[in-house]
């Protein structure tokens, strides 16, 4: 490099160090300070989110919204949507549909879980790897991939008619209560799987030989060993996804057809077709709050805390 | 509970048996979990204009609509707008995903509102949320600011969906983080923005990475909230794929479908990779 420097190019560096400078004397008197600047961001993000629940609150409790000019509040959102017989059955199959699924998911998780939890394959990482890929395949076409095999001419359908001989045309599978209860179990196993793979994992081994040398056979201590301790893992798979099952929106809009819609498309519709975003901002807050609710009072009861506490191990 | 005792007793399962029963329904249970996935691969190459079973023929015709020279104009669009969103979409969220992990972690705050507990749980309070709900919220907002439709709606939206995963996985990189390293570098002489740079940032580096793909994956895939925020000039890719399903069984939806998912796998894949090297 030249040893000839240029006074513009000396005075920028110069402002430069005096800046960094500053700086660093600024974090180090203002150390809280530099955390709370940092912290702002998130809080940013979270007021965004916030106000826009405020609006919808305030919209909720409008004759129409957004309002032009004059405005009164009125409760008659509420209760249009508590009342109306239309409402309650949307409701009712959600929550069904919600609860079939987590079932579902529950009963064909465990036995996963529990093998991958007790097995000694060396293959071990690369199964788990296997249960989180799912994750992040993305969701329509998981989704449009269960039109493929319970349609007219799916594989089901297929097996059925051609192969075994069983039906004589094929059978309408699709559109229906159970096909949105079958694309969201498939989703669910992986949100089941974990948490209680997790759970089972911590388990001592030498409980179960205890007790085994106590005189259980094998059932008995799974019963009085295991269960108990994989408590908080079922319990974290089942409020993930009773949640995500309630305000399924994509599986019921592609396997439910138009007569099975599910709450989460209700509000949709209301605010997308119907233009009506007063009713749809009520039933949003009732979900929202019911979510809440039902989220506050499993934790208070079983206490996921303490699946949550060691930061996320494989996240 | 005696009557459960006596009743688990008599419920003895040789241990062979069981072992072995319970692999194989394991086995099944991977198979379905990936068997949707693997008859949309395996139907892209169909023959047929209408996928159906059994497959006729194989062909790659259906991956050629997505190429030049006649390529389907609305998939590239969607195609292009997607990898625009994520891009910034994930950038955004990885920059102020890491500041506020940082400040999380870091700030002693003796405020008890300001505990770390209590910001834990609000910065991942978004997720609980449901996604429906967020996206009309946000649409209200956008609405009364005057941005509904536009490209940067979708990309703030998608910065909020997906900077709780980065504050996750950066604040847990984080929690493990010695700080005795920074503090050797300051005994040595470096300043505050010097230990930053050379010691910090550099160790969190594949947190911060992992995060951001995680922040890209999420938002290129996600329907639910882009669905309330697009306007006819920003369809996303999903979007695009939604409304191709909408109209009909069509094979192109197959090829791009297959197409999506290696792309999404690839990145989650790599993004596993490097936040596993936090576990160890």
């Amino acid at each position: 490099m030249s040893n000839r420097t240029n006074s513009s190019e000396t005075s920028l560096v110069s402002t430069l160090t005096e800046s960094v400078h500053h700086l660093n004397q600024l974090i180090r008197r203002y150390d809280n300070g530099a955390a709370l600047f940092q912290i702002s961001t998130g809080l940013a993000m979270l007021l965004m989110l916030a106000s826009s629940m405020g609006i919808i609150v305030f919209y909720s409790l409008l004759n129409q919204a957004p309002p032009q000019g004059a405005y009164e509040l009125t409760f008659k959102n509420y209760e249009e949507f508590l009342t109306n017989g239309f409402y309650h059955a949307v409701l009712w199959d959600s929550l069904v549909i919600a609860v079939k699924s987590t079932v579902g998911a529950l009963l064909l998780g465990y036995p996963v879980s529990y093998f991958l939890a007790f097995t000694n394959s060396d293959r071990k990482n690369l199964l788990l790897l296997l249960i989180i890929l799912p994750f992040w395949i993305n969701l329509v076409i998981r989704t449009y991939a269960w039109r493929l095999i319970l349609g007219n001419k799916g594989v089901i359908n297929y097996a059925l008619v051609e192969v075994l001989g069983v039906l004589n045309s094929p059978m309408n599978h699709l559109f229906s209560q159970n096909s949105i209860v079958l694309g969201l179990l498939h989703i669910f196993l992986p949100y089941m799987i974990l948490p209680i793979y997790v759970s089972l994992d911590r388990i001592n081994q030498s409980h179960i030989e205890a007790a085994r040398n106590l005189g259980a056979n094998n059932v008995q201590a799974f019963y009085e060993v295991t269960l108990p301790q994989s408590i908080p893992g079922v319990a974290a798979g089942v409020v993930l996804s009773f949640v995500l099952g309630f305000g399924a929106f994509v599986v019921p809009l592609l396997l439910g057809g138009t007569q099975n819609l599910m709450i989460a498309n209700t509000i949709g519709n209301t605010f997308i077709d119907l233009f009506n975003w007063s009713l749809g901002s009520a039933i949003a807050i009732c979900v929202t709050v019911f979510v809440l609710t039902f989220v506050y009072v499993f934790n208070s009861i079983v206490g996921l805390e303490e699946l949550y506490g060691d930061g996320g191990e494989t996240q | 509970m005696n009557g459960i005792h006596r009743l688990l007793e008599k419920l003895e399962v040789s241990d062979q048996n069981s072992r072995r029963l319970l692999r194989w329904f394991t086995y099944g249970i991977y198979v379905f979990l990936y068997a949707p996935i693997g008859i949309v691969m395996l139907l892209s190459f169909t023959e047929s204009r209408i996928p159906s079973f059994p497959m006729k023929g194989f062909t790659f015709d259906w991956y050629l609509q997505i190429l030049p020279p006649n390529y389907d104009t609305q998939i590239v669009n969607g195609l292009f707008t997607s990898l625009k969103i994520a891009i910034l979409s994930s950038v955004g969220a990885g920059v102020f995903g890491t500041l506020t992990a940082l400040g999380m972690v870091r700030g002693s705050f003796e405020s008890r509102w300001l505990s770390q507990r209590f910001l834990n749980t609000l910065f991942l309070s978004p997720i609980v949320v449901p996604w429906v709900v967020t996206g009309i919220a946000m649409l209200t907002l956008y609405n009364l600011i005057g941005i509904q439709g536009t490209l940067f709606s979708v990309i703030l939206g998608h910065v909020l969906i997906t900077m709780p995963f980065v504050i996750m996985v950066v604040s847990s990189r984080l929690y493990g983080f010695d700080r005795e390293l920074e503090d050797a570098a300051q005994n040595l002489g470096a300043t505050e923005l010097r230990t930053f740079y050379e010691v910090t940032l550099p160790l969190i580096m594949p947190g911060i990475i992992a995060g951001m793909l995680f922040a890209f994956t999420i938002s290129f895939d996600n329907f639910t909230q882009t669905f309330f925020w697009v306007g006819t000039n920003t369809e996303t890719l999903p979007i695009v794929i939604y409304s191709k399903i909408r109209t009909g069984l069509d094979p192109t939806i197959n090829a791009i479908g297959t197409l999506v998912v290696l792309f999404s796998l690839s990145i989650a894949l790599i993004a596993e990779k490097l936040s596993a090297r936090i576990v160890d």
